[in-house]
Order: structure tokens, then C-alpha cells, then sequence
């Protein structure tokens, strides 16, 4: 069997793959080498650190299609349990790639138009344009419920999209509330936390307690409660062993 | 106070090419007829034809790449103001050109596969494409070249999609019939004979 370079980045899915095997490649479907696109997927998987579930279920499915595709020619429709002739399923798998190819074609053609249209360019719009309502004459001509719907859209629009900067965007982060606990310290030593995060929104206040017991678990800071749901006062742990050693 | 009185040559044909002139600078997208009409209609009613015949006169003033540097294009079934495609190099220099609108193999096949079928549901492309094109659509959709038009009179109501003005806009389109026959981009004859041989479909003689 031959070697073949598989870059299976550059196909686009089953039909690509095959399409390119057997015209580009030459090779006959009883040759494509199934075992090998897997060889060479697996072998770029283990260069990438992160995962990519989404390639990783498209490249499943482009698999098993591939599988089905060859299962296909090589054994009777009928011990596959296929109801139709194994011609006549033969003839749907290429009429599948001859209408796949018929749009990768137009897709490259596309790409080639939206490149002549790179130096194409258009101002943004200059003002947000004015309502502009349907005169009484198209409006009493209404008869059907699309036209109404329309025409009740059309009162009903909008001039410009809703002004949302009022809507704050809560921004906290673990890292974010570690690094402000860290800050409240050195500055004053200790502090009361429900003086600092008590007037914070739930999510943020959450987030804070979530921080705290990760300084707790790295021994930065050291913490008092005098009961359950009281206050709890917030303290650095180098801090607290000078304070311990001035008692003492 | 400007030099531009207002009564000044009003409905008169040098006023009327002045108004569509700022109609269609001011718009930054195309403005179809009807809107160009009931805009220059502000003094008194205005016959389509008579804009439409300025209008042609405006494309004869600017026309697609002429020698002006706004050129008076016909997409999205209106008229469009743009910068002239032989001004790339020097636009290029000061703007980042193109990098809006690239599109992966993907996303681009299913661009193409909206735009010739459209309306067209989700289960339709993976079939086309032989995978899940979920993720392409996504992108398509963010960028505003692909939208939900209805949903399939049918068991499950499959969600529908098709492009947008944008799309017609980007691609230089009056409207998705004026792409390419669809024919255009079949396989050749020699092609179809040798993919099916190597397909196992038909013996291969000698």
C-alpha cells in the first residue's frame, strides 16, 4: 500500500477526503487508506496540548462516514442491511460527491469574488435612518395577515439599537479577588470582610469567600469567626506570627 | 448660512441628482429605489423613472472602475456608494483590508451552500458537506452574512436560513439569483468517468 502525506487539517470532511484520494491521489476506494488518516490524525493530536472536542467528534463522524462509504463498495447493500440495490446505493454515493464538489467549487469561487472586493470599501451609515411608516393607502389595502404583521412591524421598529451602557457587565474572577485580598493585606494587615465585601453583588462576594479559602489552603492568611454567620476577620499569616510573638 | 438655499432649484434635475447624490453618500448601505424616491419626494412628488434615470447618469459619473475613486454600484438590489477596487494599494496602506470577512474552507462551503439553496435547514448542509456544519453557521451568522428566515412547513419545523443584504453587499450581488449558475462548477465528464472507475462503479474495461 502506498504512503500517502495526510493533512487532514486542509479537508474539509468526508467527501473532501475521498474526493481528493481518489482523483488527486489516484487511488482506488478499496485502497484508501482508512487506517492510516487515523495514524496521522492521532499523530497530530498528541502534538496539540489543548483538546478540540469539536474536531475531535468531526473527525469521528468523518471516520465512521469514510468506513460507511467503503463498507459501501466493498460488501452487498443487502448484508449491511441496506433495503435499496447495492447499485443503486453505489450511484447515491457519487451523486453525494458530485454535489459536495459542485459546492466546494462555488465556495472557491466565492472567495475568489470576496478577494476582488477587498479594496471595495463603504462608509459606515451617517445617522441611524428615520422610521419610515407605510402611507394610509398601503395600510388600507392590507388584507392579509402578512402584509398587517409587516406593516404593524414597521410602526412598531425601532430607530436605533437599545443603549445597553447602563447595563453593568460584571467582571470577578478568582485570580482577580486573590489579587484584591492580597492588596487589602498588605496594606492594612487585616480587615473585616463583610466591611469590604458585604455591599458587593452575591456573585462577587461568592467569588471573594471562593479566594479566601484558597489563601486559608496556602497558609497566607489566617481567619476568626466568632460564630457561624458572623463576620470574619481577615488576617496575613506573617502578620498574625509577629502579632502572636509580641504577645507571647 | 450656506450657499445652498433650499428653494433654490428645487425639483429640478441638477437638485434632484444633488439629493440623491448626499442620499446615497449619507447611507452607508444600499438604498433601493422606493427609498430614494420617497426621500427625494420632499418638495413635491417625484416619478421613479425620472430618479431612475438621474440615477444612471450618476453611474455614468462614477462608474465601476472608472477613473473617480467612489465608484455608484448596483448591489442588494439598490445603489452603493464605495471606494474603487483600483484603489486597493493605496487603501491597503492605510486600512486593514479583507480580514472582516475571511472565512475558513468551512464556513466558506457553507456559505455557498446557503446562498444556492436557500431557504435551507442545518441537517441539509451536513448533508451535503458529509459533516456537521454547525460551527461554520455560527461564524456565518455572527458576521451577519447568514440569517434564520423561517422554519420548514414540515414534522420538526427545521429552522431555515439564508443570506443577508451584507452577503449580497460583500460578493457584489443584486440579488442571490445573480451568482453563478450553480452548473457552472460540475464535474467534467472525464472526471465523473474516472472517479466512478475508481469509485468501483463500473468495471474497468481491458
Amino acid at each position: 500500500m502506498r504512503v500517502l502525506d495526510l493533512d487532514l487539517e486542509v479537508y474539509q470532511g468526508p467527501f473532501d477526503l475521498l474526493f481528493t484520494l481518489v482523483l488527486r491521489e489516484e487511488v482506488d476506494i478499496f485502497e484508501v487508506p482508512i487506517v492510516e488518516v487515523i495514524l496521522a490524525y492521532v499523530e497530530a493530536l498528541v502534538e496539540t496540548e489543548a483538546v478540540d472536542w469539536e474536531g475531535l467528534t468531526e473527525f469521528l463522524v468523518l471516520i465512521s462516514s469514510l468506513l460507511e462509504l467503503k463498507s459501501r463498495v466493498l460488501l452487498p447493500g443487502e448484508d449491511l442491511g441496506i433495503d435499496a440495490d447495492a447499485e443503486v446505493t453505489k450511484d447515491v454515493l457519487l451523486e453525494r460527491l458530485l454535489t459536495y464538489r459542485r459546492f466546494k467549487m462555488a465556495a472557491a469561487a466565492l472567495a475568489e469574488t470576496r478577494e476582488r472586493q477587498r479594496g471595495r470599501l463603504m462608509r459606515e451609515p451617517a445617522r441611524a435612518p428615520r422610521r419610515v411608516l407605510m402611507s394610509d393607502a398601503e395600510i388600507q389595502a392590507t388584507q392579509s395577515p402578512a402584509g398587517l404583521a409587516e406593516a404593524v412591524g414597521r410602526l412598531l421598529e425601532t430607530r436605533r439599537v437599545p443603549d445597553t451602557s447602563h447595563v453593568a457587565v460584571l467582571r470577578v474572577g478568582l485570580n482577580r479577588q486573590i489579587a484584591a485580598i492580597r492588596l487589602l493585606l498588605r496594606e492594612r494587615g487585616r480587615f473585616s470582610f463583610e466591611e469590604e465585601f458585604g455591599a458587593e453583588e452575591p456573585m462577587v462576594q461568592a467569588v471573594s469567600l471562593l479566594a479566601l479559602l484558597g489563601l486559608i489552603a496556602r497558609d497566607d492568611v489566617k481567619v476568626a469567626q466568632a460564630a457561624h454567620f458572623a463576620d470574619i476577620t481577615v488576617q496575613h499569616m506573617a502578620a498574625s506570627r509577629v502579632a502572636l510573638r509580641g504577645t507571647g | 448660512m450656506t450657499d445652498c438655499d433650499p428653494a433654490v432649484g428645487t425639483g429640478t434635475p441638477n437638485s434632484l441628482s444633488r439629493d440623491l447624490e448626499a442620499l446615497l453618500f449619507a447611507a452607508g448601505r444600499p438604498l433601493d429605489l422606493e427609498a430614494l424616491v420617497a426621500a427625494a419626494s420632499h418638495a413635491a412628488p417625484v416619478d421613479p423613472a425620472t430618479v431612475t434615470a438621474v440615477l444612471e447618469s450618476l453611474e455614468s459619473r462614477y462608474p465601476v472602475g472608472g477613473d473617480t475613486g467612489f465608484e455608484l454600484a448596483r448591489v442588494a438590489g439598490g445603489w452603493l456608494f464605495r471606494t474603487n477596487a483600483c484603489c486597493e494599494p493605496a487603501l491597503a496602506r492605510l486600512f486593514d483590508l479583507g480580514e472582516e470577512l475571511r472565512l475558513s474552507p468551512a464556513a466558506m462551503e457553507t456559505l455557498a451552500i446557503v446562498a444556492y439553496l436557500q431557504p435551507v435547514s442545518r441537517p441539509e448542509m451536513a448533508e451535503i458537506r458529509g459533516v456537521n456544519s454547525d460551527s461554520a453557521l455560527h461564524t456565518l451568522i455572527d458576521r451577519d452574512l447568514v440569517r434564520e428566515v423561517g422554519r420548514r412547513d414540515a414534522p420538526g419545523a427545521a429552522v431555515l436560513y439564508g443570506t443577508t443584504s451584507r452577503f449580497l453587499v460583500a460578493f457584489d450581488l443584486d440579488s442571490p439569483a445573480s451568482l453563478p449558475p450553480i452548473e457552472e462548477f460540475e464535474v467534467g465528464e472525464d472526471q465523473k468517468a474516472e472517479l466512478k472507475r475508481r469509485l468501483g462503479l463500473v468495471v474497468a474495461s481491458g
